[in-house]
């Protein structure tokens, strides 16, 4: 294989020329749609269908109180979901994720004193914990070649048992004062946790989009062993996938910690399945190389509009659940490529 | 004599690398036996068996989807599901036995929607039956309210949990009939190579004549109904329906497939392997109860012995 594509006439960027003429001769009005807009473009379109048509459900929704409300509920699942977006990027999956919002959580609130001074260099430490037990999970995927929700579910069941070691059972203490500021602070009358999660977003898909680490997840993702011929650590940059995203969940943890005030062992059970949705409703492929953090970030405030309409509506617990999993299996049927090229011959008409 | 020794060596290599995992349960046991006051004894023994019924069961079922290549992360919330409808079921006083094999119906019926969006429609099995297992783990909780639905019926409980017949248990014998059928059904009928040549090549195997995806629903269909079976032998023994009996259930299954020498990979596995790897982990977490370790330990360990068996387990 090597011999055939001699290294460098692989990699070598097509000149800017031909690149050029490519643009110019496709310059159809839909072919400069990537499908990650559209989808993008389609789900914060019925997200905003979806809070403007709950005022019929009820009259406190579809206020600019209710969407400050899906905003503030949303960004535990943004945080959640962008890890698991990297995870889902390089044809992974993360299913310790329950497990590592619980130990953030428990971790912080334990841990951190709310009267002490000491939660500023404590957080990042916490975070650190976080990021090492997703190292687990990515050394046992490349180096052991362990399936990725094999290693992950096994990770996260190590994760969870420790949490409830520590605790023995009960989580103590409060979250400190940066934390339940971050959750419900405003500054000059904006919610800090809007700010907060607009500029998570922007640096989430700037990382995803825009550097070379987030370019190489799309590689490895579209093709682990071409990625490798072209000269990319895969190994190195799963690993780090893997990491960013228990950090992340550790991080929802801590928000949550912070928004309850408190941590529970089960703080993270109800994060698992609506982040892989989100991930999912965001037009990713679930077999990696493809996806982006806004559309992901669109599909976790769909959910969460969803969520909140619904027990508006006083639909029990249990068929949120079911309507979750529903949500995932239609999204994935909906989403393939085939509709893809449906929809942009609609668009072309 | 060299070239005599070493290919005697060799094979005994690969002996011991084959059934290391053998190895490792019965220096396990072995451990027990020795340091864990009264373990080695008939009752305990019985207990156990009677413990890692449920998932014996249900790891029958799953080996056949495990070697078909395909995963399936939904028994859990099926048994549950099965668990309440076999109660509500006999709470209209419909027949044990009618109830009991409407449920098994239901149960092979979910199995075989999974098979069908697995294969038809192409999407990953672990996303498939995540989604169901999201989808049946709220329908079990909504079915009732969350309200568990208490059985009074005797034929049920004797015929599920509570019966025994020739000096054995009810859940002794369900292990061993189960076996047996699946044993048959997967190293001796056509079926089982088929099953065999899907999971090691695909496209080989279509390309020699088999349809792989009705063989993969057919695989799902068993897991369901194995699953449905586990749940009602579940609501026997607590002699209720309750929404959550099998939850995270799907974790020891899937262990004790792989921890009997299936590849998660697919082509590779046995029956009587899987039934082994349940009754490890009933030995294991039934030891380090009586050594006195607490649950969160023995779930540490439960993960750990994942990991190291499939890592172990590499053909």
């Amino acid at each position: 294989m090597t011999e055939a594509h001699p290294p460098g006439a692989t990699v070598a960027p097509a000149p800017r020329a031909q690149r050029q003429t490519e643009r110019v001769a496709d310059n159809r009005r839909t072919a400069r749609l990537r499908p990650e807009t559209i989808t993008a473009v389609c789900v914060f379109g019925i997200s905003i269908l979806l809070v403007l048509g709950s005022r019929f459900v009820s009259p406190a929704l579809g206020s600019w109180d209710h969407v400050n409300t899906i905003i503030l509920l949303a960004s535990f699942l943004i945080v959640v979901a962008f890890g698991q977006g990297i995870v889902i990027m390089i044809g992974g999956l993360d299913l310790s994720v329950p497990a590592l919002i619980t130990l953030g959580g428990v971790l912080t609130t334990s841990w951190i004193d709310a009267s002490s001074g000491m939660s500023l260099p404590l957080i990042p430490a916490i975070l650190l914990i976080c990021a090492c037990i997703g190292g687990i999970s990515g050394l046992g995927v490349t180096l052991l070649r362990i399936p990725p929700f094999i290693m992950t579910m096994a990770t996260g069941i190590i994760t969870a048992s420790a949490a409830l070691g520590l605790t023995s059972g009960t989580p103590r203490g409060a979250a400190p004062p940066i934390l339940t500021a971050l959750m419900k602070a405003s500054w000059i009358g904006i919610p800090v946790i809007l700010l907060f999660i607009l500029a998570f977003a922007i640096l989430g898909s700037v990382l995803q989009g825009r550097t070379s680490y987030g370019r190489r997840l799309t590689a490895i993702g579209a093709n682990p062993v071409a990625a490798h011929v072209a000269g990319i650590a895969v190994r190195s940059s799963v690993l780090i996938a893997y990491m960013l995203s228990a950090a992340a969940s550790g991080f929802a943890g801590m928000m949550l910690a912070g928004y309850a005030n408190g941590a529970t062992l089960r703080m993270g059970d109800d994060y698992l399945l609506p982040s892989i949705a989100a991930v999912v409703i965001g037009g990713s492929s679930i077999l990696g190389g493809s996806g982006s953090f806004v559309a992901t970030i669109g599909g976790a405030i769909l959910l969460t509009a969803l969520s909140t309409v619904i027990s508006a509506l006083g639909i029990p617990q249990g068929w949120r659940t079911v309507i979750e999993g529903s949500i995932i299996l239609i999204a994935l049927l909906l989403l393939r490529e085939n509709t893809f090229a449906f929809l942009r011959r609609r668009l072309a008409r | 004599m060299k070239s005599s020794s070493m290919p005697m060596r060799a094979s005994a290599m690969n002996f011991f690398r084959d059934h290391i995992t053998y190895v490792i349960f019965l220096a396990i046991t072995l451990y027990f036996v020795l340091f864990a006051p009264h373990f080695a004894s008939v009752s305990t023994a019985s207990a156990v068996l009677r413990i890692t019924a449920i998932v014996s069961v249900m790891a029958i079922g799953m080996t056949f989807v495990i070697i078909c290549g395909e995963i399936d992360l939904s028994v859990g919330s099926v048994a549950s599901f099965s668990g309440m409808i076999g109660a509500l079921l006999l709470d209209q006083s419909v027949p044990a036995y009618v109830a009991a094999l409407l449920v098994l119906g239901a149960g092979a019926s979910i199995g075989a929607v999974s098979g069908v969006l697995v294969t038809k429609l192409r999407i990953p099995s672990f996303l498939v039956t995540l989604g169901m297992l999201s989808i049946f783990s709220g329908l079990a909780l909504t079915i009732t309210g969350t309200r568990p639905v208490s059985i009074v019926d005797d034929d049920f409980s004797n015929l599920f949990w509570n019966g025994s017949f020739l000096g054995m248990q009810a859940p002794i014998w369900w292990t061993i009939v189960l076996t047996a059928v699946g044993y048959y059904l997967l190293h001796q009928m056509p079926y089982g190579r088929r099953v065999y040549a899907t999971g090691g090549n695909a496209v080989a195997a279509r390309f020699s004549g088999v349809r792989t995806d009705g063989v993969k629903i057919f695989a799902f269909a068993i897991s369901g109904m194995t699953a449905s079976l586990a749940g009602l032998m579940l609501a026997a023994r607590s002699t209720a329906g309750n929404p959550s009996l099998g939850a995270g259930l799907e974790l020891d299954v899937i262990a004790a497939v792989i921890i009997g020498g299936t590849s998660l990979f697919g082509g590779y596995g046995s029956i009587v392997g899987s039934v082994v790897g349940a009754i490890f982990i009933g030995i294991l977490g039934f030891g380090l109860l009586v050594l006195g370790l607490s649950t969160s330990i023995q779930e540490v360990i439960k993960g750990a012995i994942i990991i190291i068996a499939v890592s172990l387990n590499r053909r």
